[in-house]
């Protein structure tokens, strides 16, 4: 028994009662700011909802209604997953490829390493402004440096409807290599040497040792940095509210753009809310079909 | 694993690196020219404006704004290291009833991201009257599970002996967590610690629904100041954006190790 | 290891310290609706929401000091608001109480303020026969329903400015009066010159701020974005239509920049830097290009067809709703208001005073040529336009507009407003 101390501190504090304290302040903080939250997102999409009045009216499925026929919220799903399914395969393959050439020794790896990582912890909404001026149209040194090495007709980058999307996801990519780095160097650490000695010894060339060996051992990083690679693309903002938001006429719309623009540039609560949950839908749904692709990896 | 040749490797990282440091480079650059030269082709400024940096910072209070990411960043960063480290450590030193419920809830919790929850959550700080408040950034911030899983899985390779000895000889809970537990979980609180730190001084959307009065912004509101309605001052944006990214660079190279071991293993465990 | 914890320790009870003490600082300077910090003496703080460029804020700061000094019982915290990001939340601030006392508005969200009842009734603050002075044509955008949502501050007018040395390169003069305008065919005419010999890449930038600037041309035949009478879209009318055919024209002959209307696109920059020859402005664009470009613009009228037009707005003061101290921001308003401090104003952003009493009074100094032609462009300006603001709906309609009006250029002119026509009357007709 714990010395010191009111008997009723002593009990609470003791081995039974020791880890609901612990865990209180933070399953207090997920049940008001989670839990509570997602089923009033859900009772917000069938409200109709006045942000200055603070009270809302039932309009039953109308807000469902006016998304799905709003060819703006239609266009942010497909430009979404048209950006996950550009941004995803770009960063994991650039992250695996710098996760192989690091792996093993060059002169100055640490400090490569280093550099590669370093702009996954710089702020999204920096170099969003970097990079947007980097792609300014004409001026930009991105169009001077294409001009001077003969190119013409340069599209206006972020002004263009078909390359909007395509700079926000460089622009993502670039940011993300060194995270999708990271996790693959480990997962590649984790193979033990004697397994490619053992290979090398039976004749085989780097090519097969890259399929048959280290691709397959390193399923369970590769999917899981495939999870969190889409989980993140789908809830993408930051880099388009601060480069396009959102256009050139709707090109890079969003669906989180999407409610942010429902919510605080349109007014209609109700109807952000009604996207936000068709958002978690989504990640729910991919969430729960990767883990089962996992499994049934695993078990091959 | 393949025998390329080392210089091979080396020559291919060094292109990519090129890419990676480019827009660094042209940001400091650009942020030492005249702002009539913001676009021109060359590497060297005509004249270094070092003066870039002493007009971008008083165009807007950063100093405010600096302060006010640093009280957010801190303040936030070390409530959840503490919460979090709570939380995990009840989690993997005790059996109690209801474990597995509230397991299974912290994990569920991880799949709702805040974009989807946001306006709820918003309407929630406005009716506690936190809108424009430290608080009213910090506290839903402060609510996710991911830095409980992250703590938990390193904190349950504490050996249970030494737990139990604690407890004979009259160490209370409370005085196993702070005396024992937290000091040997040194390096997985410190990966936490950065990651938070980083995640708290790059946030910008959050930020950016709570804060409404001007000297409440954040570096990253802050820095759409220089973002007019007719134009763009580019060389005090890239100076400001230098200035930005100045703490994040010096957290770097003091903690990376923490940190790339910190992410590293968050993948191995899945 | 042991450093590391205490770190973090000591981290954590700076970090509560800090969080009780910021939560304890901001409860006592809110005070209850009503009561003052000290009751000793009632001083007042109140916040200005000011926007801007840099070059104004000198301007609007010492007015605020010369009403401090008047006025040393009411303190004034001047809060520069930044431009993007800022209006959106505007709603959200005066909802949850945190947008301050008194806003400087463009007249689009005085009105819009208004409309929604977050910005209070000036009626009752003021004194009788305030109004007077004031021309009428300005009050009718900030004073919906009868009410006086905002003060006028200046009235700002829109114009072309042109890059006289890339005019004197091609040969091509300006036109000086109303009459004399270039109508649009004879404008692409200059415009071949302009880019031919003039040495610029596009000849004209088009406006691309709010809607009806960038549409502007639809005034002119009859036309309009939505029927004021029926509240529906009104683009897909004949007149209408001409008018958009008249923008993808040209576009079609490259005269305008195809990421025109992008927001990356910055047309002062373009301007300055020579790439535009000419663009749709107004007077706010003169003092900036002063500064870039001095002595080296003109202004002339917007093309007619048949008559040349012009958008007129300008902004206002509004006080909002929740103000807890709503004479003292009157007060303020009041003071910016009087004669001496619009002038003030008025020449500081090179805009037109509001005040009857003010006109044709205000001395621009070196604008002087430019707004004597300005003040006749003034004469032009539709009043379709502040109809507009009027119908409801109208702020989803300027956002979608905004959003869209890029689209013109890349469809033909009637399936474009088919498709806008069908999200303008989602929106004005819920």
């Amino acid at each position: 028994m714990p010395k010191g101390g009111s008997p009723l501190f002593r009990r609470l504090t003791g081995v039974r009662w020791a880890p609901y304290l612990f865990i209180f302040p933070n399953a207090l903080l997920l049940l008001v700011f989670v839990i509570y939250p997602i089923f009033r997102v859900g009772l917000l999409s069938f409200q109709k909802y006045s942000i200055l009045k603070n009270e809302g009216i039932w309009v039953g499925l109308r807000n469902y209604e006016a998304i799905l026929t709003d060819q703006v919220f239609i266009k942010s799903l497909t430009n979404t997953v048209y950006y996950t399914f550009g941004r995803v395969p770009l960063v994991m393959l650039a992250g695996l490829v710098v996760a192989l050439l690091l792996n093993q020794w060059v002169p100055m790896r640490g400090f490569i390493r280093s550099v590669y990582f370093f702009p996954t912890v710089t702020s999204m909404v920096v170099i969003s402004l970097v990079f947007r001026f980097l792609f300014a149209p004409d001026l930009g040194i991105v169009s001077t440096t294409l001009t001077a090495l003969g190119f013409q007709n340069l599209p206006t980058w972020l002004g263009d409807p078909h390359w909007a999307m395509r700079i926000v996801i460089l622009v993502s990519a670039w940011k993300g290599i060194g995270y999708c780095m990271v996790l693959f160097l480990a997962g590649l650490q984790g193979i033990p040497a004697y397994v490619y000695e053992a290979a090398r010894i039976d004749g085989a060339s780097n090519r097969q040792m890259l399929r048959l060996i280290t691709l397959p051992l390193l399923r369970p990083t590769t999917l899981f940095v495939l999870i969190i690679s889409v989980i993140d693309a789908f809830k993408v903002f930051d880099q388009v509210y601060v480069m396009t938001q959102g256009g050139p006429g709707y090109a890079t719309m969003t669906i989180v753009q999407y409610v942010y623009r429902a919510a605080f540039q349109m007014f209609e609560m109700g109807q952000a809310s009604a996207a936000a949950l068709v958002l978690f839908a989504i990640i729910l749904i991919l969430t729960l079909l990767q883990y089962r692709g996992f499994k049934v990896g695993e078990d091959m | 694993m393949a025998r390329i040749s080392t210089a091979v490797r080396f020559a291919l990282l060094m292109v990519g690196l090129g890419f990676v440091i480019f827009p660094f480079v042209w940001m400091i650059s650009t942020s030492l020219r005249p702002e009539r030269e913001v676009f021109a082709l060359t590497l060297w400024p005509s004249e270094i404006m070092w003066s870039n940096y002493r007009d971008a910072w008083r165009a807007a209070p950063f100093a405010r704004f600096f302060l006010n990411s640093f009280i957010i960043a801190i303040v936030g960063t070390g409530l959840a290291v503490y919460l979090n480290a709570m939380s995990g450590h009840a989690f993997s030193a005790y059996r109690f009833r209801f474990k597995n419920a509230l397991f299974l809830t912290f994990l569920a919790t991880m799949m709702i991201p805040g974009q989807v929850t946001m306006i709820p959550v918003f309407l929630i700080i406005n009716s506690l009257g936190w809108v424009n408040s430290y608080a009213g950034v910090i506290v839903p911030g402060l609510a996710s599970a991911f830095g409980t899983f992250m703590l938990r899985q390193q904190m349950g390779t504490l050996p249970r002996d030494l737990l139990e000895a604690a407890r004979i000889d009259g160490c209370g809970e409370l005085g196993l967590f702070h005396r024992i537990v937290l000091p040997l979980s040194g390096p997985v609180l410190a990966a936490f610690t950065i990651l938070m730190f980083v995640a708290e001084w790059n946030a910008f959307l959050w930020p950016l629904i709570v804060l409404n009065k001007p000297q409440m912004f954040t570096v990253q509101i802050g820095l759409q100041r220089f973002v007019g309605q007719y134009d763009v001052t580019y060389s005090h944006l890239m100076a400001m954006s230098v200035l930005s990214l100045a703490p994040i660079l010096l957290v770097f190279l003091a903690f990376q190790k923490y940190l790339v071991q910190g992410i590293a293993t968050t993948g191995i465990k899945n | 290891m042991f450093n590391k914890r205490w770190i973090v320790g000591v981290l954590c009870a700076i970090a509560v310290l800090a969080l009780t003490a910021c939560t304890t600082t901001k409860k006592t300077t809110d005070n209850p609706a009503g009561a003052t910090t000290t009751p000793t003496e009632s001083e007042v703080t109140i916040r200005y929401g000011w926007f801007g460029n840099p070059a104004q804020e000198e301007t609007a700061k010492g007015m605020v000091d010369a009403f401090m000094k008047l006025n040393p019982k009411i303190k004034v915290e001047f809060e520069n608001i930044p431009n993007q990001g800022y209006w959106e939340k505007l709603m959200t601030a005066v909802n949850s109480k945190t947008a301050p006392d008194v806003l400087r508005l463009t007249s689009y969200w005085g009105y819009l303020l208004g409309a929604e009842g977050a910005a209070l009734d000036l009626k009752p603050l003021m004194p009788a026969g305030y109004l007077d002075d004031f021309d009428p044509a300005l009050l009718t955008y900030a004073a919906p329903k009868g009410r006086v949502y905002g003060i006028p501050q200046s009235n700002n007018v829109q114009v072309i400015v042109y890059n006289k040395d890339i005019f004197a390169k091609a040969g091509v003069t300006a036109p000086t009066t109303p009459e004399t305008a270039w109508t649009w065919d004879e404008m692409m005419n200059v415009c071949k010159k302009l880019q031919a010999t003039g040495g610029a890449k596009y000849c004209y930038g088009i406006y691309n701020g709010a809607p009806q600037g960038r549409l502007i041309n639809l005034y002119q035949t009859g036309g309009s974005i939505v029927d004021i009478q029926k509240k529906t879209s009104n683009l897909t009318s004949p007149q209408s239509l001409q008018a958009l055919e008249i923008i993808k024209a040209l576009y079609d002959g490259k005269y305008i920049a195809p990421n025109s209307w992008t927001t990356d696109y910055n047309l002062q920059k373009e301007f300055t830097a020579g790439t535009v020859a000419m663009f749709h402005g107004g007077n706010f664009s003169l003092a900036p290009l002063e500064a870039a470009m001095p002595g080296k613009y003109g202004v002339t009228f917007i093309p007619r067809n048949p008559k040349t037009v012009s958008m007129v707005g300008g902004e206002v003061y509004s006080i909002t709703k929740d103000s807890k101290h709503p004479k003292e921001a009157w007060k303020l308003v009041e003071f910016m208001s009087n004669a001496e401090n619009m002038t003030k104003w008025s020449q500081a952003t090179v805009a037109i005073p509001p005040r009857k009493s003010l006109m044709g009074k205000v001395d621009y100094g070196i604008y002087t040529p430019h707004m004597s032609l300005i003040a006749v462009a003034a004469q032009y300006g539709s009043t379709l336009i502040l109809d507009e603001f009027q119908v409801p709906g109208w702020s989803k309609v300027d956002t979608m507009l905004r959003e869209r009006t890029v689209q013109l250029f890349t469809m033909p002119a009637k399936q474009w407003a088919e498709q806008v026509s069908v999200d303008i009357n989602k929106a004005t007709q819920p």
